[in-house]
């Protein structure tokens, strides 16, 4: 049994000539503690789908069809206030921008202190969690910097923040939406090895979306790729980044750049660097 | 004689203190000396706030350097007054990352790319709008577009329609200044494509500004790259992505993620005690200069 399963997921946004649909009949499964990467560019309805799991969608969403069972519960018919403990507790989200993500007057420990007193934590034994989820997160001098505000954080330990406030509650799922697409490739590589980290120690499943196969080659089992909506190709890493079917597919490896990885790949991209 | 020759150049910018703080300089480009050739494409890397972008800058005094000359084929363009950088702005051109902030919305595309010749007071009204719709056809648009708006564009067009602009006034030196870093992967490989092209074409000299060090891998012959706003590493790509010779270029090229599942990660972290940074750039190998 998946922990998370999709089900022939339709979503849709009013638009002027009819509905559009954003996520167009999407199934896919999550087992526990599995990463699974969802790829694609924008537009391609990845984002959309994370947002339906999470029962996050914009008011002019729709969903028109299909199923979400997380921890065999029809996550669709859940109850409002029963979902918003669910989010946090059993399944949470981390995004691209943790400056969004944070209030910016609230120091940073108090911020993971409220997300664990929320869901029902004493004060006492939150304000020791808070620390040592900061430490989980390798934030140095963690019981210090409980005090900071988040603009004092550099961009890579904001995202780490945000990391420990996912965690809080200990889910069984993380939803990654671009964790690391704004940051230096040194502080990505960092976060990344850090998600690795906490995803084998906490078992996790990570729901990871983005558009960088690379990040994908580092993080994922499985990987899913989509394009305007739908499921193109779905299969393991191994297989879909050495041997992918679908030429869309083909076509986004071959444009992704940088020439060491171009002996294990069968269409590198070629532009012609002889006479530069 | 180097296209442009870029020699100690230093831009310091001064943090106000407060009332509990004293004032501080920093120095975001830092005694940073390069030279291009004609028909180079040259890179410059580094990641957020290592100076690469201030140094763009300086070059076509859009800041104003605080030390250093730069030889624009042979001409110092730093003491130069107003009236005679405007004139060397038809030479040395820059695209912008953005193209939804660089274009303005309210001005077709036609007059977008047109205006170049207008401010330069180049042809006449008739020879522009030829000129325009050549340049249209150069970056791969059609004529059509001329009429429309920048908004009725999906990000990688907007970014063909900054490319046109800047090569409207046939310019012998561009600056890409991340031009390529906000666009889809499929998208940025096609931008890419053109900007390679047009290089060979239009015999182009590029500085090409990036913090993807694959794509600089891609493109570009030589590399510089940057690190808390001085140049640590300059060579051919090929001899500087095979064999670094700087603590932080090997950090960085080690963070780099492969598109192997199985490739060793052997990520390197940066000790700060393992380099010099007052050291100077020599010439270690032939072409090859590193500060250790």
């Amino acid at each position: 049994m998946p922990l998370l399963d999709v089900q022939h997921l339709t979503v849709t946004f009013p638009g002027p000539r009819g509905p559009i649909r954003a996520v167009d009949d999407l199934s896919f499964q999550l087992a526990a503690s599995e990463t699974l990467g969802l790829v694609g560019e924008s537009g391609s309805g990845k984002s959309i789908a994370a947002l339906t799991v999470l029962r996050l969608l914009p008011p002019a969403a729709r969903v028109e069809s299909g199923g979400i069972l997380f921890e065999d519960r029809d996550v669709l018919a859940i109850p409002e206030g029963e979902m918003r403990r669910i989010r946090g507790a059993r399944m949470s989200l981390i995004f691209q921008e943790p400056m969004t993500a944070l209030n910016p007057v609230m120091r940073v420990g108090d911020q993971i202190v409220e997300a664990l007193t929320v869901h029902g934590e004493t004060a006492n034994i939150a304000q020791a969690r808070a620390v040592e989820l900061l430490d989980a997160v390798r934030i140095a001098d963690a019981a210090s910097r409980m005090r900071d505000y988040p603009h004092q954080l550099s961009g890579g330990m904001r995202q780490r923040v945000m990391i420990a406030i996912a965690l809080a509650c200990r889910p069984s799922l993380i939803i990654a939406d671009e964790p690391t697409t704004a940051l230096d490739v040194t502080i990505q590589a960092e976060v990344l090895a850090l998600l690795r980290d906490l995803k084998a120690r906490f078992n996790l499943a990570l729901l990871l979306i983005t558009h960088d196969f690379g990040v994908i080659a580092e993080m994922a089992d499985r990987v899913a790729v989509m394009r305007g909506g739908q499921l193109v190709e779905e299969g393991p890493v191994r297989q879909i980044l050495r041997e992918p079917v679908h030429d869309y597919t083909r076509r986004l490896l071959a444009a992704v750049p940088g020439r060491r990885h171009s002996a294990s790949l069968r269409h590198p991209f070629h532009a012609d660097p002889g006479r530069s | 004689m180097p296209i442009l020759d870029v020699r100690n150049l230093t831009k310091r910018f001064v943090r106000r203190g407060g009332l509990f703080r004293a004032s501080t300089v920093v120095h975001a480009v830092n005694d940073v000396t390069f030279a291009i050739e004609e028909g180079e494409m040259f890179g410059l890397v580094g990641e957020s706030g290592s100076g690469k972008s201030t140094t763009g800058r300086c070059i076509l005094r859009l800041v104003e350097p605080s030390g250093g000359t730069v030889l624009f084929r042979g001409e110092d363009v730093v003491p130069s007054a107003a009236a005679r950088i405007r004139a060397l702005r038809r030479d040395m051109q820059i695209i912008f990352q953005d193209p939804y902030s660089s274009l303005n919305p309210r001005m077709r595309v036609g007059e977008i790319i047109e205006e170049p010749f207008v401010i330069h007071a180049v042809g006449s009204r008739g020879d522009r709008r030829a000129r325009v719709l050549d340049l249209l056809r150069l970056v791969g648009l059609d004529a059509a577009h001329a009429a429309r708006y920048p908004h009725e564009f999906s990000g990688g067009q907007r970014q063909r329609i900054g490319i046109a602009r800047a090569i409207a006034l046939n310019p012998a030196f561009v600056i890409a200044d991340e031009a390529v870093s906000a666009l889809d992967v499929s998208i940025q490989a096609q931008v890419v494509q053109l900007l390679v092209e047009l290089k060979e074409r239009l015999n182009l000299t590029f500085l090409f500004i990036a913090h993807d060090l694959r794509l600089v891998e891609d493109i570009c012959g030589r590399v510089a790259v940057m690190y808390r706003g001085r140049i640590v590493e300059m060579g051919a790509t090929a001899s500087l992505f095979a064999s670094p010779l700087h603590p932080y270029t090997r950090t960085l090229l080690s963070a780099v993620p492969s598109l192997d599942p199985d490739a060793k990660r052997n990520r390197l972290e940066l000790d700060p005690n393992s380099f010099d940074v007052h050291a100077p750039l020599r010439e270690v190998q032939p072409g090859h200069w590193a500060r250790t």
